[in-house]
């Protein structure tokens, strides 16, 4: 089936996405970026351009390089709106034949809609490039207070791409969308959206069906360049103050100042501070000047308050329009890359007392929304496939109380996990299977679900018979674990109703014991992966010595008894260093049986590199390896 | 009577088209999923090395900054500041990241006054007069391009003339 692209048509960037596995992911672009520059320009080689490179060459073309056309489409050339813009366009604007707006680039003039087409076909282009098949269908986003006129417009730009649009949404019912807050019957929602050049807000009422736009507030041009503005400000007039030059004059200083001031901006979401670092920035008699400022969180917050305390206030105002108070907002989604400053998350939380939703990348959410609603055109989001989880980790106790998972918590559910177990004693004729549930190490911490025993395993050496365990759970939650031994077929099983049907709280309980303990756990972890491997060493041991005999040197073999028995006395009781020196030295010892075979002959040489994995159930299949396998 | 159990067979007739109908879709819902599955599995592997390569990529694009200073620090060099040993010790650990960065496939972009500005490897950085040459031709370098196994990583920073 054809995927329907899922398109968040920006100001300054666009970005694309499509539901791949029943879930919406970004595509990118031909040059490998996430987002694409909404410019397109006319070359002075006469090349149509779009994205990256039409901004690569917007200083020696800027007459025909026409960015941020959002602001026009749809738009009366005689709104005051455009009327504004004009003067801050570099490229030329004039009245249409039908009042609507003309750009021009080269010698031609172009629609706004004709300039998105253009952004648009790249878009589709690039996707089906990256998808390996022809995308025809599309969703695109628009603000939520675009008109008709707006929107049409933004259509019609689709189909000169060659897309059918089967809806224009709002940016902001996207973001609902990508969060999955169209489920949430009769809630309240604010999308604050902070992007590069333009602050929307959106106040949303989801009920039965439909996402409605309550009221719409912002600033068309209030955003994130504004923010690095003023740290570019701030570099040119500290270092005007320390070395007497203007580096505002410069294009190429100014540009690495941008850079530097963004990248810092950017830092300062997770750090208290950062240094501005610009060798050789500019130069003078006297030799090359370098640029080194420190800036901290601090100062940065207090440069760009102003802006932050705007935004509130809007936040505010926006409320009041909608004659709703902050106690009637259920949710808050946060959009655009400049909400992952610290500031402004608490400036939001703080007026609406809500943490808001901010768990998927703020530059995306908009274009995965976009993909979500084509999804659900599509019908490939169904609610009759809502999966469920294992809430909690479910395994089996092993060799020394160990708590051996089989299935991972978070596993979507249905599904099936098997692993080979072993003996832990020579001619051990059953096993116990002990079911448990829970994140501790140790199995007797965890929820005991069952347990069974595999009897009539023929006679063997440790770790030879191979006992495969398979949990096996339903789309219901029915856990079905069956042990069964290879050589005899012999099997067993138990069926464990509500493995996953367990309360929220105890989940809760479940998961914070282990994280509490978990320090003290991975000490016992430890002591007992190496009482293990002791147990183990020392079963090899005894039999090297058994099947070599003679051969063995006598005071090679005397010295081998020594610390077999050395071993043994610490290791029921001793501590985890204790343990693995006493195993540490048998293992040396234990060396010299082989070279002094090797010596005498070629012949056969006791495996004393690979101890046999642990007794009771613990072996896995492909080898004998000495790390225990979990 | 008779009718009663015309409705009923109508009705069992019309379950199992509904059966059918159910059966179907949810056969190929399975098969979708487990198409989906193994799609997944394979994207992850495209998708890890993807990853990789991204975060090599990264590193490498805030390398470049250091080379750009790297460069600059070098053209400030006067001839006698050159022939010092301090200074050449310096200019050798200059090549070293080069040369790592080298043998990790990073290729320099060819760039030269007098060529033509191509905005695929090419950024403008400003456009100035300049007599006796071409407009849209290259004047000056301010930072090197770099491409790796033929993909752009940074285009160069160039000075066009007007």
């Amino acid at each position: 089936m054809a995927k329907i692209l899922g398109i968040d048509l920006g100001t300054t960037f666009s970005a694309m996405a499509v539901m791949e596995g029943g879930e919406a992911k970004i595509i990118e672009n031909r040059e490998g970026a996430r987002t694409t520059a909404s410019v397109a320009a006319l070359s002075k080689t006469g090349e149509i351009l779009v994205g990256v490179q039409a901004r690569r060459q917007q200083v020696t073309n800027p007459k025909n390089t026409v960015f941020q056309v959002k602001r026009l489409i749809g738009r009366r050339f005689s709104d005051t709106e455009v009327q504004q813009d004009r003067k801050l366009l570099p490229y030329e604007i004039r009245e249409g034949q039908d009042g609507g707006i003309e750009v021009r680039m080269g010698e031609k003039w172009y629609r706004p809609a004709e300039i998105s087409a253009m952004i648009l076909r790249k878009l589709k282009a690039d996707a089906e490039d990256k998808l390996g098949e022809k995308i025809t269908e599309a969703i695109i986003t628009v603000p939520a207070y675009f008109d008709d006129s707006q929107r049409k417009a933004t259509k019609v730009a689709g189909e000169i791409a060659g897309l059918d649009v089967k809806r224009v949404i709002n940016e902001p019912t996207a973001a609902a969308l990508a969060y999955g807050l169209n489920k949430k019957k009769d809630e309240r929602i604010i999308v604050y959206d902070f992007g590069g050049g333009t602050f929307d807000i959106s106040i949303l009422e989801v009920s039965e069906d439909t996402i409605e736009v309550k009221a719409t507030g912002g600033d068309t041009h209030l955003g994130g360049e504004d923010f690095d503005q003023k740290i570019v400000e701030w570099l040119i007039a500290e270092f005007k103050k320390d070395e007497g030059i203007d580096l505002g004059q410069d294009p190429l200083a100014l540009q690495r100042l941008k850079e530097a001031a963004e990248r810092a901006k950017i830092e300062l979401s997770t750090a208290l501070e950062t240094d501005i670092n610009l060798p050789f920035i500019s130069s003078d008699s006297a030799g090359p000047k370098h640029l080194l400022y420190k800036l901290t969180r601090a100062q940065l917050e207090n440069m760009v308050q102003a802006y932050i305390d705007k935004s509130t206030q809007l936040l505010q105002s926006t409320l009041q329009e909608a004659k709703l108070s902050a106690q009637d907002i259920d949710e808050v989604i946060l959009v655009g890359g400049q909400t992952r400053m610290p500031a402004i998350q608490e400036a939001v939380k703080g007026l609406l007392g809500k943490e808001p939703n901010k768990s998927i990348n703020p530059d995306e959410v908009v274009a995965l929304g976009a993909a979500i609603q084509g999804g659900i055109l599509e019908g490939s989001v169904r609610d009759v496939l809502l999966l469920d989880v294992t809430p909690l980790s479910l395994g089996i106790e092993t060799l020394g109380g160990r708590n051996t998972v089989l299935i991972p918590k978070n596993t979507t559910i249905p599904t099936s996990k098997s692993q080979i177990f072993s003996t832990a004693a020579d001619n051990q004729t059953s096993v116990e299977v002990h079911v448990v549930q829970g994140e501790r190490p140790l199995a007797p911490d965890n929820k005991s679900l069952g347990r069974f025993i595999l009897e009539g395993i023929p006679p063997a050496p440790r770790g030879v018979p191979q006992v495969e365990v398979v949990f096996d759970i339903n789309a219901d939650g029915i856990l079905n674990v069956t042990a069964r031994e290879k050589t005899s077929n012999k099997s067993q099983s138990i069926r464990i109703e509500g493995s996953t049907g367990i309360s929220e709280e105890e989940v809760e309980r479940l998961r914070s014991e282990a994280e509490l303990h978990a320090e003290e756990d991975r000490k016992k972890e430890e002591l007992i992966e190496a009482k293990n491997n002791a147990e183990a060493l020392l079963y090899t041991a005894e039999k090297s010595l058994r099947e070599a005999g003679e051969k063995v040197p006598q005071d090679v073999k005397k010295e081998v008894e020594e610390k077999i028995s050395g071993l043994k006395q610490v290791k029921d009781n001793g501590t985890l260093d204790e343990v693995k020196k006493a195993a540490e030295e048998l293992s040396q010892t234990l060396q010299k049986i082989g070279s002094a075979m090797y010596s005498s002959s070629a012949g056969a040489v006791p495996d004393t590199q690979n101890p046999e994995q642990g007794p009771e159930e613990k072996k896995d299949e492909n080898e004998g390896s000495d790390e225990n396998t979990r | 009577m008779e009718a009663k159990k015309e409705q009923t067979k109508e009705q069992i007739l019309a379950d199992l088209e509904e059966c059918r109908k159910q059966a179907d879709e949810y056969l190929q819902g399975w098969q979708r999923e487990r198409a989906d599955a193994q799609n997944v599995k394979k994207e992850m592997r495209e998708y890890a090395e993807a990853l990789a390569q991204h975060t090599r990529e990264s590193l490498f694009e805030e390398l470049f900054s250091v080379l750009d200073n790297l460069d600059r620090a070098e053209s400030a060099l006067n001839e006698k500041e050159k022939q010092t040993s301090v200074t050449q010790g310096f200019l050798y650990i200059a090549r070293q990241l080069r040369d790592v960065l080298a043998r990790h496939g990073v290729r320099e972009i060819p760039t030269e006054k007098c060529q033509m500005f191509d905005p695929a490897i090419h950024e403008a950085v400003q456009e100035v007069e300049e007599e006796g040459m071409d407009p849209g031709t290259i004047l000056e370098v301010l930072e090197k391009g770099y491409t790796r196994e033929g993909k752009l990583l940074r285009p160069a920073k160039v000075t066009v003339v007007k």
